[in-house]
């Protein structure tokens, strides 16, 4: 790459420093685009979707946050209603859709994406509703890399795409 | 928020993290070192709670008579006895505690004889102890070998002015490491399971997610559960355990004792100025006396007024009178005067002691001493003059042999050896859920391992007050730094990423 002026070049140095200091992003778990959909005002549940990568073999241990009562590691299998509004309906009538509670193993080198349809963090007993734009923290804690503490974005769509 | 804030925030959250991980690692490996220990202690201690009904299980042709209506006279008994054991001689008498059992009498081989106190009947004579009770007694409190010691120096010589290097018995030694792990395993172990809490913490939320038992998930998360709330449950317990257990212990043991007379001594009883041994040595079994109390002079026995050549020391029947007189709880023993000879090389005449040891309640503790001629109560020493450490100490050690509460405190002590095996167990089945194949399963390894400054402090107290664990923890340091750090191999299979 290029960089046509000395400032770039300083600017670009500096960005690499930033970068390579602190824990090694390299070595390290990430969580990233962690957001959940807005949840309708009878209902108490709500998915929370993200990705994560990590360089060594780790579990979820713990998931708690002060939104809700309780958290869970959900897998929807069988047919599931959308019905358009971003809200799978799970036992509704003439839909059958079972839910698994499994636990979130990281391999290796290995990268994980919560999205809608498939797996996701489930918040049981939610303390109040989700609103569109709203945050709240979630802290993830993971056997090996430990406490991550991060910021939810309530959203109808993945804010990423 | 400031971006002095948001540093902030990432430098807690990196070191949230960090503590974690190295936490996570000292509960594992700390565990590791325990397991077996916990496992034979958990064994062993449930044995020991149930001596009596096991004994009176395994002897019971021996320790067990139909009861009759009156009983016939403990000297009758005592002569019996004597004509039975041939070289040996009686040095106590313990009178039935209740009225289905046989009078025992400890001989001075260490054995003991049995005689059915209706009949007068000699039923034999045996081991004190069952083998099994044994070997349950000897791993529990000393593993095994007391000739196996080594000379060491104490950290009591710092104040109560004995000599610096004394002999430490290895097993022992060993003993009270185990109980120094297993307080940092616990303590560690409470630390991962404490649910982590947002900023703005809601304190009703976060309690009930504790103590809901998560038993509609399946898999590791359930095991976890199973792992961590009996052990949560129980931590009160097991660091109790191990807290009643160390003041007896050999190497912090004597130092405490010394500590805890510097600081609230006993009030001995006023004895007679010759006294003829010290309460210690009637501590044939090991440990079976009131704690803290092996120094307590016997005091000797007034010279008889009649001045008749050989003195006849009270009866039997006389001293079990004088001894419910003075409220003695059944299951005391009489333990025989002995004899001397003073400086002078006049006769000096031991007591008659009396006295409530193990199993009993703190309260319940009491030692008589009986003038062996005219039955006169020479002194007393009850708990009401143990020094207040002694007496919390007395305390700790009754409700950890279950005696404290009556059946509760057994039902508890129960409790604790069972779900601390169960701890093992489920140790055990997450560890190997979490294996993957091909590898140890061991917990990363950080490039960088920096204990905060707080966790730095403690480890350096607990190594000063317990030097074997200090020097333990050394030791897996150095080996880390020196060992594991320069091969490469071996830093692979301990979790560290190159």
């Amino acid at each position: 790459m290029v960089v046509k002026s000395r400032t770039g070049t300083f600017a670009l140095v500096a960005a690499l420093l930033v970068a390579c200091a602190g824990p090694s992003g390299v070595d390290e778990l990430k969580v990233s685009n962690v957001w959940a959909r807005p949840t309708p005002a009878q209902s108490d549940v709500a998915a929370v979707y993200m990705s994560i990568v990590s360089p060594v073999a780790d579990e979820l241990v713990e998931v708690s946050t002060d939104r809700a009562e309780s958290t869970s590691l959900h897998v929807t299998s069988g047919a599931k209603v959308d019905d358009g509004a971003g809200h799978e309906n799970h036992g509704a009538a003439g839909t059958e859709s079972t839910m698994e509670a499994v636990d979130l193993v990281l391999e290796p080198n290995s990268r994980v994406d919560l999205v809608p349809g498939g797996r996701h963090l489930m918040l049981e007993g939610l303390v109040e509703p989700l609103v569109e734009g709203d945050t709240f923290e979630l802290i993830l804690t993971f056997l090996e890399a430990g406490e991550v503490r991060l910021v939810v974005e309530v959203a109808t769509n993945d804010p990423n795409g | 928020m400031r971006v002095e804030e948001i540093e902030t925030i990432e430098r807690q959250q990196a070191e949230a993290s960090k503590r974690w991980r190295n936490l996570w690692r000292v509960h594992f490996y700390s565990g590791i070192i325990v397991a077996p220990f916990l496992v034979m202690f958990a064994i062993t201690g449930l044995v020991i709670l149930y001596t009596q009904p096991i004994q009176d299980g395994l002897q019971s042709d021996l320790r067990r008579v139909e009861a009759g209506s009156e009983m016939v006279s403990f000297d009758v008994q005592a002569e019996t006895v004597e004509s039975d054991i041939g070289d040996d001689m009686i040095v106590s008498l313990t009178p039935p505690r209740d009225a289905g059992s046989s009078t025992v009498f400890g001989l001075d081989s260490g054995r003991s004889a049995y005689v059915n106190p209706y009949t007068g009947e000699f039923l034999g004579a045996d081991e004190s102890q069952t083998t099994l009770v044994r070997w349950a007694n000897t791993f529990h409190g000393h593993l095994n070998n007391d000739s196996l010691t080594v000379s060491l120096p104490a950290v009591s010589a710092l104040w109560d002015g004995d000599k610096v290097m004394r002999d430490y018995v290895v097993g022992d030694l060993i003993l009270e490491l185990a109980g120094t792990w297993l307080v940092i395993l616990a303590l560690t172990g409470l630390y991962l399971f404490w649910p982590r809490t947002s900023r703005e913490a809601k304190s009703e939320v976060n309690g009930k997610r504790m103590w809901s038992f998560r038993l509609g998930k399946k898999g590791r998360a359930r095991w976890r559960d199973l792992h961590a709330l009996p052990g949560a449950v129980l931590f009160i317990m097991l660091l109790f355990v191990a807290a009643s257990g160390l003041p007896w212990s050999t190497y912090w043991g004597p130092n405490f004792t010394a500590l805890a007379n510097e600081i609230s001594p006993n009030t001995w009883t006023d004895a007679p100025a010759s006294a003829v041994g010290v309460k210690g040595d009637l501590d044939r079994l090991g440990n079976q006396i009131n704690w803290n109390t092996g120094d307590v002079p016997i005091p000797a026995s007034y010279r008889p007024e009649s001045g008749a050549e050989t003195p006849t020391p009270l009866s039997l029947d006389s001293v079990v009178q004088i001894a419910s007189e003075e409220g003695m709880k059944p299951n005391y023993t009489i333990h025989f005067p002995s004899n001397g000879v003073d400086d002078a090389g006049n006769p000096l005449y031991g007591s008659f002691t009396v006295s409530n040891s193990w199993p009993r309640k703190t309260g319940e503790a009491k030692d008589v001493f009986i003038d062996q001629f005219s039955g006169a109560t020479l002194g007393q020493q009850d708990v009401y003059g143990y020094g207040s450490v002694s007496q919390a100490v007395d305390t700790t050690v009754s409700i950890h042999m279950g005696t404290q509460w009556g059946i509760v405190s057994r039902i508890l002590m129960t409790l604790t050896c069972v779900l601390t095996l169960w701890s093992v167990i489920s140790a055990v089945v997450m560890y190997s859920k979490r294996r993957r194949r091909g590898t140890l399963g061991l917990p990363r390894r950080p490039a960088e391992v920096h204990l905060g400054r707080g966790l730095v402090v403690i480890a350096v107290v607990v190594g000063v007050v317990y030097p074997q664990w200090g020097a333990s923890a050394l030791l897996i340091l150095a080996f880390d730094k020196f060992v594991i750090q320069r091969n490469r191999r071996l830093k692979v299979a301990f979790g560290q990423r190159s």
